[in-house]
């Protein structure tokens, strides 16, 4: 029952936000003078103004909307998991296959997207067009950093009958290789890389201008410390803390609870 | 400082990060070519630079140019800017 409800809200949540931009459309161009052809021409930039007024609606829905508070709260029924239903199901919308990539594609339809939806995303900030920021209003992207391919940036997940939500910030100068996922809570510092296919799960903190290699799994909690290098396939468990400047050799496995102090090689 | 002790002092963290013997650096060696040094190990000699010398040294400016000569005189420009 549940599930039908919240898939009519879905429904009501795409007609508002696809149907009301496309009907204002409609009517500006059956009054516009221009002949069959011209505007079937221009059909890509109609799709872009589509877009861009899908993301009014979007922006004027999630100013409505209760703002999300990083937390832990009873699924589904407590306000915030309403709240968090709600902006889901609108942001749902902006990754249909229709226009995702054209809103990728194009730097300045992306940063409107995600702003929007209450992103703090920087305007030069560069991604591919297949990455996928789920929960916008909680994560933060700075300048100069780049999203590569395939990259999943993720503010929510549910456990135990609890939505747990956090942020996930993305400092200055960050490169996210292709097909890296980060968690909810995940915190990268300025000028840090991450390797293609590396995944932080939940409450991972990289320092800054730490270099963390390809195929890594780096697990809840972990806190690496600035200028650390992580090499290739390298798992490390929950709660290991790497202190400034170590340096972790490829392949190695850093059981629970380890500590790497600074400067040395593990 | 010079530029000639920096490239020693490179050539040692090389051999210690490669766990081999400290290599014949000049001016013109080449990082990546002539010695070999893949992206880890580069992010590593770039650690070392920073957090020796407390300066900004991001990964795109590492691969600019990799002579040991310019980077070394990178560094210490950039040391005393």
């Amino acid at each position: 029952m549940l599930v039908l409800l919240f898939d009519t809200i879905a429904l009501i949540l795409l007609l508002v936000v696809v149907g009301l931009p496309l009907a204002a459309m409609a009517m500006l161009l059956t009054s516009l003078p221009l002949p069959i052809w011209a505007l079937w021409g221009l059909a890509p930039l109609w799709l872009f103004v589509q877009v861009c007024g899908m993301s009014v609606i979007a922006l004027v829905l999630n100013l409505l909307i209760p703002r999300l508070r990083p937390g832990r709260y009873p699924y589904p029924l407590h306000p915030q998991c309403v709240s968090w239903l709600l902006r889901f199901a609108i942001q749902r919308i902006f990754h249909l296959p229709v226009w995702s990539n054209l809103i990728y594609s194009f730097a300045s339809l992306r940063w409107f997207v995600l702003r929007s939806q209450g992103a703090r995303v920087a305007w030069n900030m560069q991604t591919a067009s297949t990455m996928m920021v789920l929960d916008p209003s909680l994560i933060t992207v700075q300048r100069d950093s780049m999203l590569a391919l395939g990259t999943i940036v993720i503010g929510h997940y549910v456990e135990n009958g609890l939505l747990i939500l956090a942020p996930v910030e993305i400092g200055r100068g960050v490169q996210l290789m292709g097909e890296v996922s980060l968690m909810p809570g995940v915190r990268i510092g300025d000028g840090s890389s991450v390797g293609p296919g590396t995944k932080l799960l939940p409450d991972v903190q990289v320092g800054e201008d730490v270099f963390v290699g390809m195929g890594c799994l780096i697990q809840s909690g972990v806190r690496i410390a600035d200028n650390v290098v992580i090499g290739h396939r390298v798992v490390i468990e929950a709660s290991v803390t790497i202190e400034e400047g170590a340096v972790i050799r490829p392949g190695a496995q850093l059981p629970k609870g380890t500590v790497v102090a600074k400067g040395t090689r593990y | 400082m010079t530029v000639e002790a920096l490239m020693q002092q490179m050539a040692d963290w090389i051999a210690e990060i490669t766990e081999t013997e400290p290599p014949v650096i000049t001016a013109e060696t080449e990082l990546v070519q002539d010695l070999g040094l893949d992206s880890l190990a580069l992010a590593e000699l770039a650690a070392k630079l920073r957090m020796r010398y407390r300066i900004k040294l991001r990964p795109g400016e590492l691969q600019s140019d990799l002579r040991a000569g310019r980077l070394a005189q990178f560094v210490l420009d950039r040391q005393n800017a």
